[in-house]
């Protein structure tokens, strides 16, 4: 706009009355002339302020999703010496029956533990001798047999049931309503 | 005499004492200034890795994200983060039968774990996975896959404020807007 004006006014210095919007629509704003100077140097300050407001934003911007589960219930909490409750009286022998379930039971969760590392540890040891042997056979199925496989992630599974399908069991009908707070 | 040597024999006088320019160590030019650390490191690696773990019972849950933690460190990855999510919530209605009158209403809460791994080589990953699976407990979900910078900002609740400073920044660049600031 400023080159065309410009040029006009070399062409026909005394000719020509050129006000700033040329065709004179009614619903053209009156554009006030800037200095470009100004301008550049108003542009420059307003993108420093804004990358200044972002960066102090993002200092102080993560702020995790609260994990109900995780915080303490203000309003329970108060009230937390009202709900104690003591601890019921064992018989004896219940309590024998119960100490020596115990003893059985972490002794089978330590044999299970101990299966396990035995087992990883030779998988480990077997991998390796295998992945050794292969190197020395054939470099290009060693190659081939190191990669990352593609397919193996994502990788979904679901745990084992409390009990298998329960035979002629009707469904009841209902509806699932999503409730999970959302923060968009 | 010498004659009747090389006559008799075509072997060379061999020489097997080590010289003493045999026996100065051979320094490449890498090692001249800095020591030389070897990565000790055979196979190839997955990036980060998150293992979610959901279930709608929390107690097994939690014991189970100690479960995979340990076993992680048996494996020697590198364990990055341990850390829960909010959970997802649901109201369920359940209709009286031939009838849309509300039976109970049940609120479930699906509680939500990651523990995320790096430096996992891949070749161990699927040993990992089938000992995670065979101690999978009831009712619980779990997916393996790699990390995305969508599950990081998952956690987070999102600043808008932030979002439309940075949309302005962005803004500024539109050649429509720049043409309204006057200097071009």
């Amino acid at each position: 706009m400023l080159k065309l004006v410009s040029h006009l006014n070399s062409a026909f210095s005394r000719n020509l009355h050129i006000s700033a919007p040329l065709s004179g629509s009614v619903f053209m704003k009156r554009q006030k002339k800037v200095d470009p100077e100004v301008a550049k140097v108003r542009e420059a300050r307003k993108r420093k302020k804004l990358e200044r407001e972002i960066r102090d934003m993002q200092k102080h911007s993560k702020k995790s999703k609260p994990v109900e589960e995780l915080t303490i219930d203000v309003r329970r909490a108060k009230n937390l010496p009202e709900r104690i409750r003591e601890m019921p009286v064992i018989s004896e022998e219940k309590a024998e029956e119960r100490a020596l379930i115990l003893k059985e039971y972490s002794k089978f969760a330590h044999q299970q533990r101990l299966a396990d590392e035995k087992w990883l540890k030779e998988s480990i040891k077997r991998q390796n001798a295998a992945l050794k042997e292969l190197k020395r056979v054939s470099p290009d199925l060693y190659n081939a047999a190191i990669q990352l496989d593609q397919n193996l992630l994502p990788f979904h599974f679901k745990g084992p049931s409390l009990t298998p399908p329960i035979k002629g069991y009707v469904s009841p009908d209902g509806e699932y309503v999503d409730t999970t707070k959302s923060w968009t | 005499m010498s004659l009747l040597k090389s006559l008799t024999s075509n072997t060379v006088q061999k020489r097997l004492f080590a010289s003493l320019r045999d026996k100065a160590p051979k320094i490449t030019p890498q090692e001249l200034y800095e020591p030389v650390f070897e990565d000790s490191k055979v196979y190839p690696e997955y990036s980060t890795i998150n293992v979610r773990l959901q279930s709608y019972n929390f107690v097994p849950l939690e014991k189970y994200e100690g479960y995979v933690h340990r076993i992680a460190k048996k494996f020697k990855f590198e364990i990055v983060d341990c850390y829960a999510v909010a959970a997802q919530t649901q109201n369920i209605q359940t209709y009286k039968p031939n009838s849309t009158v509300v039976d109970s209403e049940i609120e479930l809460s699906k509680y939500d774990r990651t523990v995320r791994i790096s430096q996992v080589p891949s070749i161990r990953l699927p040993l990992f996975i089938s000992l995670i699976q065979t101690h999978a407990p009831i009712g619980i979900e779990i997916t393996v896959k790699e990390h995305e910078k969508v599950d990081e900002d998952n956690r987070y609740i999102p600043d808008l404020m932030l979002k439309e400073k940075q949309l302005e920044l962005k803004a500024l660049d539109d050649p429509a807007i720049r043409r309204n600031l006057g200097w071009e």
